[in-house]
C-alpha cells in the first residue's frame, strides 16, 4: 500500500467527495483566482494607483468601459482622483487578504495554545482561561477591535512607521476579538482526548505534559479548527472592511476594499455608481468562496453525514 | 426443547423463513456482499440463536428481518416469509404495522432503546394502543402487567419514571417489556446481554426464556457468547464471512461441530476446568467483505482445506441432524431430518 | 488422566507454593474522588460534598513471574486499581511498592528508570494508539523516552524485533493504526509495552473488546512473552473463564474492596465468599447439564452510596446485623485463601 502523503490524499474520501461537488470546486476557483490577483497585484494590475505621478485628475470619474465616455485603458472606470478602480481592487485585495489571513494566524495561534493549556492542565488554570473568554464573548467582536486600535493608536508614538504599525495593531486587534472560538473548540476537543487511552498510555511510558499536548493532542484536535478557520478569514475581512469603513482601519494611503466602499459611497447617488459596486462586488465574491469552502469542508469532515 | 417437542416444531409450518438472502452495499470502489445466500427457518416458539464474530453478518440478518437495513445497504435478492408471507420489500406503512405485533425487537444497549424524553408507562401504553384494541385504562393495566412479569418491583410506581432512573439491568427488562407488548410471535434479540454484568446475564437471559416458553413467542438470539447460547437456544446457526457454516440442535453445534471452523471456535473458548496451559487457536482473521476467497470463504484458515475448497463454494449439506458448509461432509450418510 | 497430566499437576502445584519474592506489593489502597456539585450550586442549593469511594483499601502481592487476576463487574474499582499501579492516579492513601519503592517517586529524577519497567495494555483497541501517528512512531515512543537504543536506524530494527515477536510483519511499521484490525491492533499495543523492556505488565481487560478465537490468539501470545521474558502481569477482567485460563492468583473485588483473595485451584475448586459463589454460578454452563441455577437477586449498588457494614449485604442470603454494621477484614484461611465475610468466619456459610 502506497504511504506517500499526496496518494493517500487522492485516494482519500475527501478528496472523492470535492470532486463530486460542483459548489466547491466553484468556490475554490473564484478564491484561487480572487488570491491570485490579489499576491500578484503589483505586476499584473495595469496602473499603479499609488503612484502620485501618474494620477491625471483630467481621467477622474470615467466609467467603466462598456459605457459611453469610458476609456478602454481603465476598463471599471476611475474615482475622484483618477485612479483605476480596477487596479484600486485588485491592490485593495491584498491588503484585505492579508488582514484577514494575518489575523486569523493570530487568532489561531493564541487559541489553540489557550485551548490546549486549558483543556489539558484543568483546575484553575482552566478556569480563569474561561471567564476570561466568557467575558470577551459578551461584547461583539468590533467593538472589541475599536478598543484595543483606539489604545493602541493612543499609546504607541506616532512616527515614520506609522502605516506598518497601523497595520499591525489592525490585525492584532481583530485576532483578539476572534480567539475565544478557536480555544473553546480546542478546549473541548482537548477535555474529550486527554481521557483517551492513547493519551493514558503516553503518560505511562513516561512523556512529559507539553510532548503529550503537542505531538499526541494537537494533530487529533486540528480537524474542526481548519473549519472555523476558513469561515473565519471571511469574517475577518469583513471586519477589517467594516473598520475602515468606520474610517479606523486600515491608513488612507493603502486602501482596502472597506476604505474603497467608503468612498465610494459619497459618490453614489450622484451617479458614479462603479466606485461603490465594483469593491462591494469583490468583496463579496471573496468572502462568498471562502465561506462556501469552509462549509463544504465542514461536510467532508463530518463523518456523519458521509 | 426435547426432541419430541422438536420434531413437532419442525413439522409445522415454519414462522419464519429466510431463503438466499444477499445484502449488499454500494461502495465507491464496488458493491460489497455483506450477506450472500443465507438460508434457514425458525419454527414458532423455538429460539435460534444465530453467533458468529464480529463482521460475520449477524446483525445485518437480524436487520434485514426487521426492516432496518440502513441505506446504502439492500436486500439484493432472496426471500424473507413471515408466516408464509413475503415481508423483505414492503413499504414502510406496512411494515411498521408488522414491526411490533408480529416482530418485537431487543437491542443491545439499553440506554438508547428507550426514548430519554418520555416515561417507560407511555412508550409501553402507545407501543401497546398502536397494536392491540384496548382502552387508555385497559393498556395502562397491561402494562403494568407487563412490567411485573419482567420483574420490576413495585411496577404501578415504577411505571412512571423516566429510563435514567433505572439501572442498566432493570432497563433491559423494560425494553423485554416493550418488545412482548403487543405479543409478537417473533422476536428478534441483538446481543441483549452484551453490555450488562455478568450477575444481571444470567437473570436476564432467564427471563427472556422463561417469558419466551410462556408465550410461545419464537426468538432470533444473535450474540457472539456462545455460553448465552448454550444456556438458552434450542437450535444454533454459526454464520463465518455473510454465509452459514453450520446450522443444527445447540448440543450438536457445541458438543460435536462439524465444521471445521465451528471446532476451532469451541475450541478458542477458555472453559473453567480445563488445564490445558494454549487455547486452540485459528490463525489469521475473518477476511475483509471486498477479500472474501474464492471458494469456502474458510479456506485459507482451514487445516484440512483441498482442491475443492478452494474452487467451487460449499453449500450446505445435511449431517446428522445439523447441516454444514463444507465439502468433508459431502458424503454423509446418517438419516435424521434437515434441522 | 495420563501420567503426564498428573506430572504437570505436581509441578504447577509445587509452583504455588514455593515462596517467590514479591515483585509488587500493594499496602492498602484507597482512591476517593471528589464528585461534588460546584461550590456555588453546593452553597445555593445546601447539596452535601459527595464523595466516590472507587477503591476502599485493597492490599495484595503479586510473586516475581506471576500472574495476579482481579475480577468483579462494573463499579468494582479494578481499573481504578489498574491506573494506580502504573502510576495514571496517585492513591489517597497506601502505598504501592515496586520491588521494594514507592512508585510515587516515579515522576522524577532517579525514579524514571522505574517508569520504564512499569507499563500498561489497555482495554479499548481503537482508542489506545494515536490515529495520526505512524506505527513505527509509537512502538519507539518509549524506546525514545528512555533512550534505550541511539541513532533512528538501530531503533527501527528494533521496533521490526518487537513487531516480530508479537508475530507482526517488519513492513508493518509503516502503516497507519486504523489499518489494523481489532486483535491486530492490540498485538501493537503489546509490542509498544514490551519496547521498554518491562517487567510488570498491567493489562486492563485486554481482550474485552476483542471475538473469542482473536482473543486466543492474544492470550497465547501474552502467555508465551511471559514465560519467554518472565514478566509479571496483573490481569484485569469480569470474564472468570478467561481469568482462570491466565492466572495463579485471583482477587475477587465488589464495590472497591477485594472480597477473596486466593490461589486460582482453590478459588475455583471452594469459592467461599457469597459474591464470589455468585459469579461462578452466573456463568453460563457450556456443559449444558441442565442443573438448576439460581440467578443472584438484585443489582450492584450505586458506588456513590454504598451500603454500611459488608457492601454484599443486601444480596447476601447469610447477612446478620453484624454485617449490616461492621465492615468485615480479609482473613486467611488454611488453605491460603483470604476471605472478607462475617459469615464464613462465624462459620455460618
Amino acid at each position: 500500500m502506497s504511504t506517500s502523503a499526496l496518494s493517500r490524499f487522492l485516494d482519500s474520501d475527501i478528496y472523492f467527495s470535492f470532486r463530486r461537488s460542483p459548489v466547491a470546486m466553484g468556490a475554490t476557483l473564484v478564491a484561487l483566482v480572487m488570491m491570485l490577483g490579489a499576491i500578484f497585484a503589483p505586476w499584473i494590475s495595469p496602473h499603479d494607483p499609488f503612484d502620485l505621478r501618474n494620477l491625471d485628475l483630467n481621467n477622474a470619474l470615467l466609467p467603466p468601459a462598456w459605457e459611453e465616455q469610458g476609456q478602454g485603458s481603465y476598463p471599471l472606470g476611475t474615482d475622484d482622483q483618477g485612479r483605476d478602480v480596477l487596479s484600486t481592487i485588485l491592490h485593495g485585495s491584498r491588503i484585505s487578504l492579508l488582514v484577514g489571513l494575518a489575523s486569523v494566524a493570530f487568532a489561531m495561534f493564541m487559541g489553540i495554545a489557550l485551548g490546549l493549556l486549558s483543556g489539558y492542565i484543568g483546575g484553575r488554570l482552566d478556569a480563569f482561561i474561561m471567564r476570561v473568554a466568557d467575558v470577551q464573548l459578551s461584547f461583539p467582536a468590533i467593538l472589541i477591535a475599536l478598543l484595543i486600535n483606539g489604545v493602541a493608536r493612543a499609546a504607541l508614538p506616532a512616527d515614520a512607521n506609522m502605516d506598518t504599525m497601523a497595520l499591525g495593531v489592525l490585525i492584532g486587534s481583530i485576532g483578539l476579538a476572534n480567539w475565544v472560538q478557536y480555544a473553546r473548540t480546542v478546549r473541548g476537543s482537548t477535555l474529550v482526548e486527554k481521557n483517551r487511552e492513547y493519551v493514558q498510555a503516553a503518560r505511562v511510558i513516561g512523556v512529559g505534559p507539553i510532548a503529550i499536548m503537542l505531538r499526541h493532542v494537537l494533530p487529533n484536535v486540528l480537524g474542526p479548527v481548519l473549519v472555523i478557520a476558513t469561515i473565519n478569514v471571511a469574517t475577518a475581512i469583513i471586519t477589517e472592511a467594516t473598520l475602515s469603513f468606520l474610517g479606523v482601519g486600515v491608513p488612507p494611503t493603502s486602501p482596502s476594499l472597506g476604505t474603497m466602499i467608503n468612498n465610494g459611497n459619497n459618490f453614489l447617488y450622484s451617479g458614479e455608481w462603479w466606485l461603490v459596486i465594483f469593491p462591494g462586488a469583490a468583496l463579496i465574491l471573496l468572502c462568498m468562496s471562502v465561506n462556501l469552502l469552509g462549509d463544504w469542508l465542514r461536510d467532508a469532515l463530518n463523518p456523519k453525514l458521509q | 426443547m426435547n426432541s419430541i417437542q422438536a420434531a413437532q416444531a419442525a413439522s409445522s409450518a415454519p414462522l419464519l423463513e429466510v431463503r438466499n438472502l444477499v445484502v449488499e452495499f454500494p461502495t465507491r470502489r464496488g458493491v460489497l456482499r455483506a450477506l450472500d445466500d443465507v438460508s434457514f427457518t425458525i419454527s414458532p416458539g423455538e429460539v435460534l440463536g444465530v453467533v458468529g464474530e464480529s463482521g460475520a453478518g449477524k446483525s445485518l440478518t437480524g436487520a434485514s428481518i426487521i426492516g432496518l437495513l440502513e441505506p446504502p445497504g439492500r436486500i439484493a435478492s432472496g426471500q424473507i416469509l413471515l408466516n408464509g408471507e413475503r415481508i423483505d420489500h414492503l413499504d414502510p406503512a406496512r411494515m411498521r404495522r408488522i414491526r411490533g405485533k408480529e416482530i418485537g425487537a431487543i437491542f443491545q444497549d439499553p440506554l438508547t432503546s428507550l426514548n430519554p424524553l418520555y416515561t417507560v408507562g407511555r412508550q409501553l401504553i402507545e407501543t401497546i394502543q398502536t397494536h392491540l384494541d384496548l382502552t387508555a385504562t385497559q393498556a395502562r393495566a397491561r402494562a403494568v402487567e407487563l412490567l411485573a412479569s419482567t420483574g420490576i418491583p413495585a411496577p404501578e410506581a415504577r411505571i412512571d419514571h423516566y429510563p435514567h432512573q433505572f439501572s442498566g439491568g432493570m432497563r433491559q427488562r423494560v425494553v423485554i417489556a416493550l418488545a412482548l407488548a403487543a405479543q409478537p410471535k417473533l422476536i428478534v434479540a441483538d446481543e441483549p446481554t452484551t453490555a450488562l454484568d455478568v450477575s444481571i446475564q444470567a437473570q436476564i437471559i432467564a427471563l427472556l426464556k422463561t417469558l419466551c416458553r410462556e408465550h410461545g413467542t419464537a426468538v432470533m438470539l444473535v450474540t457472539h457468547d456462545m455460553g448465552v447460547i448454550a444456556e438458552t437456544a434450542d437450535r444454533v446457526a454459526v454464520m463465518y464471512a455473510g454465509r452459514v457454516a453450520e446450522i443444527g440442535p445447540v448440543a450438536d453445534v457445541i458438543h460435536r461441530p462439524k465444521h471445521p471452523y465451528t471446532v476451532g471456535l469451541m475450541g478458542s473458548i477458555p472453559a473453567v476446568g480445563s488445564t490445558k496451559d494454549r487455547l486452540a487457536q485459528i490463525d489469521g482473521a475473518m477476511p475483509r467483505l471486498g477479500a472474501i476467497p474464492q471458494g469456502c470463504a474458510f479456506n485459507p484458515r482451514c487445516p484440512m482445506a483441498f482442491d475443492e475448497c478452494r474452487s467451487r463454494r460449499p453449500d450446505l449439506m445435511p449431517s446428522g441432524q445439523s447441516r454444514v458448509a463444507c465439502w468433508l461432509h459431502e458424503d454423509a450418510l446418517t438419516q435424521g431430518s434437515a434441522a | 488422566m495420563s501420567l503426564i497430566d498428573r506430572f504437570g499437576e505436581q509441578l504447577e502445584r509445587g509452583r504455588d507454593i514455593e515462596a517467590a519474592p514479591a515483585l509488587v506489593v500493594v499496602d492498602d489502597i484507597a482512591k476517593i474522588f471528589d464528585v461534588s456539585a460546584p461550590w456555588l450550586n453546593r452553597v445555593l442549593e445546601r447539596k452535601p460534598r459527595s464523595l466516590l469511594r472507587a477503591v476502599d483499601g485493597v492490599s495484595f502481592e503479586i510473586p516475581q513471574g506471576q500472574t495476579l487476576a482481579l475480577v468483579g463487574e462494573s463499579g468494582c474499582g479494578k481499573s481504578t486499581v489498574a491506573r494506580m499501579l502504573v502510576g495514571l492516579y496517585a492513591p489517597s492513601r497506601g502505598r504501592v511498592l515496586y520491588n521494594g519503592t514507592d512508585i510515587a517517586s516515579m515522576g522524577s529524577g532517579s525514579g524514571r528508570a522505574m517508569r520504564s519497567q512499569l507499563q500498561m495494555i489497555f482495554q479499548d483497541p481503537y482508542a489506545s494508539l494515536n490515529p495520526r501517528w505512524k506505527v513505527l512512531d509509537i512502538i519507539a515512543e518509549p524506546i525514545r523516552v528512555h533512550k534505550l537504543r541511539q541513532g533512528q536506524a538501530a531503533i527501527t530494527a528494533r521496533v521490526e524485533e518487537l513487531l516480530g515477536q508479537v508475530g507482526l510483519a517488519a513492513a508493518d511499521a509503516q502503516k497507519y493504526p486504523h489499518q489494523f484490525s481489532g486483535g491486530q491492533r492490540q498485538r501493537l499495543s503489546i509490542a509498544r509495552a514490551l519496547a521498554s523492556e518491562p517487567r510488570f505488565l498491567v493489562c486492563d481487560e485486554p481482550t474485552s473488546a476483542l471475538d473469542v478465537s482473536v482473543q486466543a490468539q492474544v492470550l497465547n501470545l501474552m502467555r508465551e512473552i511471559q514465560k519467554r521474558e518472565s514478566l509479571t502481569y496483573l490481569f484485569i477482567s469480569h470474564n472468570l473463564a478467561v481469568v482462570h485460563h491466565v492466572s495463579d492468583q485471583v482477587g475477587v473485588m465488589y464495590l472497591g474492596r477485594i472480597v477473596e483473595l486466593a490461589p486460582k485451584r482453590t478459588l475455583f475448586a471452594m469459592p467461599r465468599h457469597p459474591y464470589t459463589r455468585m459469579l461462578l454460578d452466573a456463568i453460563p454452563d457450556m456443559q449444558m447439564t441442565g442443573k438448576a441455577r439460581t440467578p443472584v437477586a438484585g443489582e450492584v449498588p450505586n458506588p456513590l452510596n454504598p451500603p454500611t457494614g459488608c457492601t454484599f449485604h443486601p444480596r447476601c442470603p447469610y447477612a446478620n446485623e453484624r454485617c449490616r454494621s461492621e465492615r468485615p477484614a480479609l482473613m486467611m484461611l488454611a488453605d491460603g485463601a483470604q476471605v472478607a465475610c462475617h459469615a464464613i468466619e462465624e462459620g455460618r456459610a
